[in-house]
């Protein structure tokens, strides 16, 4: 018999709300989250806008112990995690502990802390280096104070895939939930805007450098001129089918139908980027037509020609403007290790909300874009199945299919 | 910053490893064991690393993983402050003032008070001191320890002062008992301030460490002994 997994909880971090209801709300108002950058003097930088999660207290959601042991993009990867286990109303403790697995996805590791604690090397010397840089900068930080928090002692992993991670950890959890494992936290959280941490982005020459926070960044408009970085990202909770539900779980946010991921060949070979391939594979695996997907979460990267690389792959495979596509990241920014969890978490609410949400900002698609973008305004369904993009800087590309639970399917016919 | 005081290691514990949401920090935990508290072998290194810091003193890994309360902490703070060994320990006994005072301060009956002392040998008195002469019980290797000390009670300051004369394996050793009156009986306080010799089996830490212990041991003992006769 096959194993379906099933998303059964959601949290969010995200500068524009903080909690699945919070965060929908202002989606579908198109209220953004972008903004000056305000956890540091960002004046001398070339990128000034981005989106800051705000109304975040790390004391409400972290025990004071693990504060001072853990960066921000932990503190926000913990404080998912906890809302999502609320929502799917899962308490580790009704599990055995082995039977709990925890895979999240990190781009920047510990960037703000470890800067710190860099500039205390430096200034002061190495025994003025905090102990608590030994774990709390490192990629598995997060999926480790998870773990530990909520003692899980199931398969644990990290995925360093940049944008492209958070998709992939769904795909470790499918291949986790087949070996037996019956609950699994995945998704991603990302806090790089520091100075190092934003230092480090800029050299890709990506990043829109505007200053009009509602004209900044814009996917596949004629002034696209780059992306804004983000901060936050969202956790999920997956759960084999037939154990969700016999725990009770009575309405599942979706199924993980399919995924696919693959590989961009080297710069310069001339063959093609790996993006089609990923939506390609992620149809096969899901035994899924073109005509069965009812609306793609674009990467929306905001970079002209990457922009082409994408509306090109999404029209070869649906044809000219036969898919919705929309890009809700452009109210949060590029949040790395968090957006495609984000943008999963947001494809979930959809399904369950049965809206399409929007693309703000966009005023006018480029031509060569042959894409049906959602702008301005959300857009009724129904939708029953969604394909979220993610590409991850330095050639990860990566296609899940999430679908909406009905009697009609099999996996959860009782 | 001359000395670490208790409620200055609780801030530093504070802001370098957090609190446990089951421990109050201002409670009664200078005896529990840092694991006890909640704080794991990282966070106490981090809290001796931010000593070594607002301190300018060297707080090795190796001495930090010996130490297991934070008494234990502050005790070796002070010894690296002073350079020198340092205990200040407390109780409190149920019994009247006047028979606390003279029960622990009657040196002849300190072998049957203490459980340390095999006999005692008082030397002279004089000008309100007494001299005398303490031997130990044997220890577990048949060595049989024997010194001179001097004692010098002020009934109406409620305090004794005491020193070794003849000091042994310490470069000095004094103490310094205090008796005050407290709602549940009297508080008996005693302070050690010491140095070992180098050539002493044991160094400053280390001693620091046994009298700890061993203070504890003697002090339940004599409260013991002195709330029974209290209630005869």
């Amino acid at each position: 018999m096959t194993v379906m997994p099933v998303f059964t909880g959601i949290g969010v971090v995200a500068p524009n709300g903080c909690g699945a209801d919070a965060y929908w709300a202002a989606v579908l108002e198109g209220r953004s989250g972008i903004d000056r950058i305000t956890r540091f003097d960002a004046g001398g930088y070339p990128t000034r806008l981005a989106g800051e999660v705000r109304d975040f207290t790390a004391a409400d959601h972290v025990p004071s112990r693990l504060l001072v042991e853990t960066d921000r993009w932990t503190h926000l990867g913990l404080a998912a995690a906890a809302m999502a286990l609320d929502d799917a109303a899962a308490d580790p403790a009704a599990f055995s502990e082995y039977e709990m697995a925890v895979a999240t996805a990190s781009s920047s590791g510990g960037a703000e802390f470890g800067q710190r604690e860099i500039e205390h090397l430096w200034s002061r010397g190495p025994r003025h280096v905090g102990v608590y840089q030994s774990i709390a900068w490192f990629y598995a930080a997060t999926t480790g104070q998870i773990s530990i928090r909520h003692g899980m002692r199931g398969p644990c992993g990290v995925i360093a895939a940049e944008q492209a991670g958070g998709l992939d950890t769904v795909a470790q959890a499918r291949r986790l939930i087949r070996a037996g494992t019956r609950l699994a936290v995945v998704g991603g959280t990302d806090a790089s805007l520091s100075p190092y941490g934003l230092t480090t982005q800029l050299p890709t020459g990506l990043l829109s450098t505007s200053r009009d926070r509602t004209r900044a960044y814009l996917p596949f408009d004629i002034e696209a001129c780059g992306y804004l970085p983000g901060e936050g990202g969202a956790m999920l909770i997956v759960e084999d089918a037939g154990s969700a539900r016999s725990r009770g779980v009575e309405r599942p946010y979706g199924e993980v139908a399919g995924y696919a991921a693959t590989f961009d060949p080297r710069p310069g070979s001339g063959r093609s980027p790996g993006l089609r391939r990923a939506i390609e594979g992620a149809l096969a695996d899901a035994a899924l037509s073109p005509a069965d997907i009812d609306v793609v979460f674009a990467d929306a990267i905001a970079v002209p020609e990457l922009d082409t690389d994408e509306s090109a792959s999404i029209a070869a495979v649906f044809g000219p403007r036969r898919v919705p596509v929309t890009a809700p990241k452009t109210m949060t920014g590029r949040l790395y290790g968090g957006g495609s969890a984000l943008d999963l978490a947001t494809a979930l609410l959809m399904l369950r909300h049965q809206v399409i949400p929007p693309t703000v900002g966009v005023r006018e698609v480029a031509a060569q874009h042959e894409i049906d973008l959602v702008l301005s305004r959300p857009r009724p369904g129904p939708v029953r199945s969604a394909l979220i993009l993610a590409r991850g800087h330095g050639g990860f590309n990566s296609a899940l299919i999430v679908r909406a639970v009905t009697s009609s399917n099999t996996t959860w016919r009782t | 910053m001359p000395e670490l005081t208790f409620d200055h290691l609780r801030r530093l514990m504070r802001e370098s490893g957090g609190v446990d949401e089951d421990v109050d920090l201002d409670g009664d935990i200078l005896d529990r064991s840092f694991p006890d508290l909640g704080y794991d072998s990282l966070a106490v290194l981090e809290i001796g690393s931010r000593i070594e810091r607002e301190y300018g003193i060297a707080v090795p890994d190796e001495a930090i993983s010996e130490i297991t309360t934070p008494r234990h902490l502050a005790d070796f703070v002070r010894r690296k402050l002073t350079g020198a060994g340092h205990t200040d320990n407390s109780i409190t006994i149920a019994a009247p003032y006047d028979l606390v005072w003279s029960m622990t301060n009657d040196v002849e009956s300190w072998p049957e008070l203490f459980s340390e002392y095999a006999s005692v040998e008082i030397l002279d008195r004089r000008a309100g001191s007494v001299r005398f002469r303490l031997t130990m019980h044997p220890d577990e290797d048949g060595n049989v320890w024997s010194w001179v000390s001097e004692r010098t009670p002020d009934r109406r300051t409620g305090t004794v002062r005491a020193h070794r004369v003849e000091t042994g394996p310490f470069a000095y050793m004094r103490i310094f008992w205090e008796y005050r009156e407290v709602a549940d009986g009297v508080r008996m306080r005693w302070v050690q301030d010491f140095r070992m010799k180098p050539s002493a089996p044991v160094d400053d830490y280390a001693m620091t460490d046994h009298l700890n212990r061993n203070t504890v041991v003697q002090m339940n003992r004599i409260k013991g002994i002195i709330e029974a006769a209290a209630r005869s």
